[in-house]
């Protein structure tokens, strides 16, 4: 066909735009459902920010109440419990992108090497099943496994690792360990998935000549498997980093207890209990703001870091 | 192709990754065991804990008080009618949607949607302004409430991104060529070729709107528009609540009411089960990338 | 131009999904007037009963803000109310626990006729507050002037005296709390109600030769022994929920106010002498392994633990007494005489179980005033609490039934009292006795007096022990009944001050020294004073002092 002029490199962002032809209008068209969507249900509720900067009351309508500023924010900074809140927030945090995020990655990997088709079926169908499980429940089985009387310790004090029964639940050094352990549990399995997905996308053929070509089983996983994923992993990190933080409600109410408050208190719980559970609307959405905007500075930075070091990024 | 031979690493990694997964196999599968266990034992006699491998006093009653409510059929119907539609809708949004951000030298304004998604991503006004919002669209009450908002997340657009980037651009190349247009493309080319990733996004959204209680608990009156994960939620959420009473007025409590609490082990059995049901017609998709890498024998 | 067009097809397109695809479904449930005309209603045979002067069939909505119920019309309590009052009272409850759909209610002004709190939810007075000032609920002042003027005769004054709003008026009537009218009968009547105490198994305790647990010394010397005598057991537990200061339940032994009045001042009570005694036994008890931290530990069952056995002694109410351990049906749980120190001091603060509104949305307001004056009268709790007459057991009373009663008699003082039998089936089975008579099941207005006074009854077995150990050790002190007024400086400083008592708890009471213990409790002092305590406590001495003027 002599009209149409192939396009065959890439534009880059400094040429000039995109012509607007049929091709661009189906493009458009393409992108407007969702986009709209998002709109709608997304972005016009964002308006309701505003009261972060108010003496938000109910039932006045969104926009009355009296202007104050950045009161809320200095009032959240100068909380100890808030910054308290945030330590152990961005440390949970941390704790969990450091070892729960390859965590799904490992895995995907190790249930793609291992033999015995029928049971890793089976496996990892099993794998996933704790991400379904409510974290009320979650608690209650960890609560019971790790209790003082309960299976692990039996089992260290037989052993002669331990000499008195180990409190978990009370130590306060050992809960954020604990919050690890029990995430990975409860995520790895679920987050594998996407990986899985991505593995499918490797070709037999790349693979298989890796093999003619004598590249052992390591080999193969670090040097054919990896970085063929690596667009998806570079996207998890970002987003991962981005929510740095954010850190579990339930898991900070459910496996908190009064011996380890200083330690497993985090910003949402704080968000409950000091804005939403006493009506101040105005102050849990300050907090919320808050922790957007660090998001989206986390997510920039990351992402502009992953540009320059990888050709993925997310934007 | 005749049997490779094994070499040392090869038995090496075998061992290894034999053993992880037969890890995540105990670990994982035997906390729903668990529930499993605690679900079919009588309540009263599930007080004294200690149940670790099968139930002791087998019973089926906590099911049987689950669904002696009529509605429960309905509730599951709905939750089935809103995973199918809602899941089904957040798909045709998305990959369109998808395909087009990728193709970002060709796409105007990619920067300006891209920001508002990301915006979209981060920043919320809260439950009030969006309530309101569902209030004067009179989505309020509505099976379409389940369905409309929240179908489409950046962050699932973003996985379906990555994915079609891996692609081979040859395919669709020669497609142009052909002469096709975008949506030709999209419909007969890339699809076919994003099972993975479709798969996988369609069960994230599925499980996402059968899990929410939070819709149908805030946003529907109607008991013909009751989901299966709100009615479980409140029956447990209905339990504590008395229980909890009972510690507060210092009254006298008796081993029953202790025994209602147990009920929410058979509620989270009935919401996974249709799950686990699901899943393996999931993995059939991604059962080839399972294939990819292990020794063929 | 181009961006705008766009605009312009999106909302379009968006207002044509939102209009065409949604299935309008009628709006929610609304009371739906009965079309009979509201016929002025015949003289009642009391006068005083405004609910008489209109008994024509009406629905009101209710919304309780508790997951725990159900709406179910053909209960027998509901059915005895619109007999009564010709209400029917349609339920509604949330899901979770969480204030969150009343908080949707008011942000899209579609609150219900009538709404029920927990009197003890975090987030009631700020709702009120809100709701007040937004005009979305009346104030009862008014709807008893107008629609139901011998309310302020039929129920105590407290009900009206005790949770003003700061503008004078009462918005909430907050049901069941602890009247003058309750604390002067149930003296004269002896009866002391159902105080906290320590069950003790009491096969262990008779095999350790009953030792006196009067003294702190002998309360732990007595609970050693047991624990020696079985090592596995937990000695002492208690419910976690008990635990909002370091004082928990225990403050009681050695009689701690709930203020602490000194040179004419009042101070909050963890500065009197007698806290500090009560939190270093405490401390005693959990050094010497006495108390468990899963006693203070969210989640952990008592109840559970009692059942599996496991336990030596509990903390719970005197109520709990006869609980019947699975390995022994020989023996039961039985309370433990209190320390020689004990004292309780009650104050009209104690109960409020249920904080009721009612809004402006509601078509009815004056039969909404008066549903709730008829639950808060005699009359109504007749109807809802004590059931139907019979004669005195002494003619051959008993209790037929649990539906058609009769379920309580006239006796000798002409005291209404339950019969042995429907008190039975109730500790028995709390729900099933109340599903089938119909009494107890609906409970919004109740009076504590009115309610309890049916109960009452000096030859049960264990109102004579309850009276033989604590009798004249509980003083009503409705001066001490001290409120702090939503929206103030005062109840920024309170909210604080109860934070840091809570987080000082586990700190104070399982420190490891006595040395520790009392730093750890100077130190929780020292915060509460950086907090603004000594504002708050000029508060409570001005407040002693206005509420003094009116009861003594």
């Amino acid at each position: 066909m002599e009209n149409r002029r192939p396009r065959a490199k890439k534009r880059g962002l400094t040429d000039r735009p995109p012509r607007f032809d049929r091709e661009q209008i189906s493009l458009q068209v393409m992108v407007l459902p969702a986009f709209l969507s998002v709109v709608v249900f997304s972005v016009i509720p964002i308006s309701g920010v505003i009261i972060s900067f108010m003496d938000y009351k109910l039932g006045g309508g969104l926009f009355n109440g009296q202007w104050v500023g950045l009161k809320h924010f200095a009032d959240m900074f100068s909380d100890k419990l808030f910054l308290r809140a945030l330590r152990n927030t961005v440390v949970i945090s941390f704790l969990d992108m450091v070892f729960c995020f390859p965590a799904p990655i490992i895995l995907a990997l190790l249930f793609n090497e291992a033999p015995f088709k029928r049971f890793k079926r089976l496996a990892q169908t099993g794998s996933y099943l704790p991400h379904f499980l409510s974290y009320v429940v979650v608690a209650a089985f960890w609560k019971i496994i790790l209790d003082n009387k309960g299976i692990v310790n039996n089992f260290l004090l037989s052993a002669g690792i331990v000499n008195a029964p180990v409190e978990f639940w009370t130590t306060p050094k050992y809960y954020w360990p604990l919050t690890v352990i029990v995430s990975l549990w409860k995520n790895a399995g679920w987050g594998a998935i996407i990986y899985f997905a991505a593995i499918t996308n490797v070709s037999a053929e790349v693979y298989e000549a890796a093999i003619v070509d004598g590249a052992g089983r390591f080999r193969r996983v670090f040097s054919i498997l990896l970085p063929a994923i690596m667009g998806t992993i570079v996207v998890m990190g970002i987003m991962r980093l981005a929510g740095l933080f954010n850190a579990s409600f339930d898991q900070s109410y459910l496996l908190g207890n009064v011996f380890n408050r200083d330690v497993s208190y985090v910003i949402s719980y704080y968000t409950i209990e000091l804005g939403l559970r006493r009506m101040n609307f105005s102050y849990s959405t300050a907090i919320n703001l808050f922790q957007s905007t660090a998001s989206l500075i986390l997510l920039i930075a990351a992402n502009t870091y992953a540009k320059r070091k990888s050709d993925a990024s997310i934007f | 192709m005749g049997k490779l031979r094994l070499t040392g690493e090869d038995v090496a990694m075998n061992a290894i990754s034999a053993l992880a997964v037969m890890a995540v196999f105990v670990v994982t599968l035997y906390p729903v065991w668990y529930c499993l266990i605690y679900a079919l034992n009588d309540n009263v006699d599930s007080i004294k804990g200690d149940l670790y491998i099968l139930p002791r006093v087998f019973t089926l009653e906590n099911f049987k008080t689950i669904f002696r409510n009529v509605n429960v059929i309905c509730s599951y119907g709905v939750s089935a009618a809103r995973t199918l539609l809602g899941t089904l809708y957040s798909l045709a949004l998305m990959m369109p949607a998808a395909y087009a951000l990728t193709k970002r030298g060709k796409l105007r304004f990619y920067k300006f949607y891209t920001a508002v998604f990301i915006v979209s991503m981060y920043f919320s006004g809260g439950i009030i302004p969006f309530y309101l919002l569902l209030m004067n669209m009179r989505l309020l009450n509505t099976f379409w409430v389940y369905i409309l908002p929240g179908a489409v997340g950046y962050f699932n657009l973003l996985l379906i991104m990555a994915f079609l980037r891996e692609l081979p651009s040859a395919l669709e190349d020669s497609a142009m060529i052909d002469g096709a247009n975008v949506f030709q493309i999209l419909i007969m080319v890339v699809t076919p070729l994003s099972k993975p990733v479709i798969a996988t996004i369609a069960m994230f959204v599925a499980v996402g709107h059968w899990n929410d209680w939070f819709s149908t608990a805030y946003y529907t009156t109607d008991p013909n528009l009751m989901t299966i994960s709100t009615y479980l939620t409140k029956l447990v959420q209905e339990e504590q609540a008395k229980a909890s009473m009972q510690s507060l007025a210092q009254n006298t409590v008796t081993k029953q009411m202790l025994a209602a609490d147990m009920l929410k082990y058979a509620c989270l059995i009935a919401t996974i089960a249709p799950i686990v049901m699901v899943y393996p017609f999931v993995q059939k998709f991604l059962v080839q990338g399972m294939m990819v890498g292990s020794i063929k024998a | 131009m181009k961006k705008t067009i766009k605009l312009f097809l999106a909302l379009t397109l968006v207002f044509a999904l939102g209009a065409g695809c949604s299935a309008v479904t009628p709006p929610p449930e609304r009371p739906a007037a009965s079309p009979d005309a509201r016929t002025g209603g015949a003289a009642a045979v009391d006068v005083r009963f405004d609910w008489l002067l209109d008994t024509s069939p009406v629905t009101l909505r209710l919304f309780e803000d508790w997951p725990g119920g159900v709406d179910d019309p053909s209960l027998l309590g509901i059915q005895k109310l619109q007999a009564a009052t010709g209400v029917t009272l349609r339920r509604s409850y949330p899901t979770a626990w969480d204030g969150q759909e009343l908080i949707l209610m008011l942000a899209s002004d579609s609150l219900p006729d009538i709404i029920v709190m927990e009197n003890g939810a975090a987030w009631k007075s700020n709702f009120i507050q809100q709701a007040r000032d937004a005009g979305k609920i009346w104030a009862y002042d008014d709807l008893i002037e107008q629609y139901a003027p011998h309310f302020k005769e039929l129920a105590a004054p407290e009900y009206f005296e005790m949770f003003k709003s700061d503008d004078g008026k009462t918005y909430e009537y907050v049901n069941a709390i602890r009247t003058s009218l309750y604390s002067q009968k149930s003296e004269e009547y002896g009866v002391v109600g159902h105080p906290s105490a320590v069950l003790v198994r009491q096969d262990y305790y008779d095999e350790s030769g009953a030792p006196d647990m009067t003294t702190p010394d002998g309360f732990i010397n007595g609970l050693k022994k047991m624990r020696d005598a079985h090592p596995n057991l937990i000695p002492l537990i208690t419910p976690w929920d008990t635990w909002g200061s370091p004082l928990g339940n225990f403050g009681e032994q050695f009689g701690v106010a709930p203020y602490y009045a000194a040179d004419g001042r009042i101070y909050d009570q963890l500065r009197s002498p007698a806290a500090l005694e009560t939190v270093l036994f405490i401390n005693r008890l959990t050094r010497e392994g006495l108390m468990p931290k899963e006693s203070i530990i969210e989640g952990t069952d008592v109840q559970a633990l009692v059942f599996n056995g496991e336990v030596i002694s509990y903390l719970w109410g005197t109520l709990e007494e006869g609980k019947v351990p699975d390995d022994n049906p020989d023996t039961i749980y039985a309370f433990l005489k209190p320390l020689n120190t004990w004292k309780r001091y009650d104050t009209a603060s104690i109960g409020g179980w249920k904080s009721i509104l009612i809004s402006k949305k509601c078509e009815y307001p004056d039969r909404a005033v008066r549903l709730l004056e008829f639950m808060a009268s005699e009359e109504g709790h007749k109807t809802l609490y004590w059931g139907e007459e019979g004669p005195a057991p002494s003619e051959g009373g008993a209790m037929a039934d649990l539906a058609k009663g009769p379920h309580y008699y006239i006796d000798a003082s002409g005291k209404p009292t339950h019969y042995a039998e429907y008190l039975a089936e109730k500790a028995a089975d709390w729900d099933g006795a109340a599903l089938k008579s119909g009494l107890r099941q609906i409970c919004y207005g109740e009076d504590s007096y009115f309610r309890d006074v049916v109960t009452w009854n000096n030859d049960d077995p264990l109102t004579i022990k309850e009276k033989e150990i604590y009798g004249g050790k509980i003083e009503y002190v409705p001066e001490m009944s001290i409120r702090v007024q939503p929206d103030t400086p005062e109840e920024e400083i309170k909210i604080r001050v109860d934070q840091i008592k809570r987080d000082a708890v586990a700190g104070i009471l399982f420190a490891e020294t006595e040395a520790a213990c009392r730093a750890a409790y100077d130190g929780m002092l020292q915060e509460l004073e950086e907090a603004g305590l000594a504002a708050l406590e000029d508060y409570y001495t001005a407040q002693f002092a206005e509420l003094s003027a009116i009861y003594r």
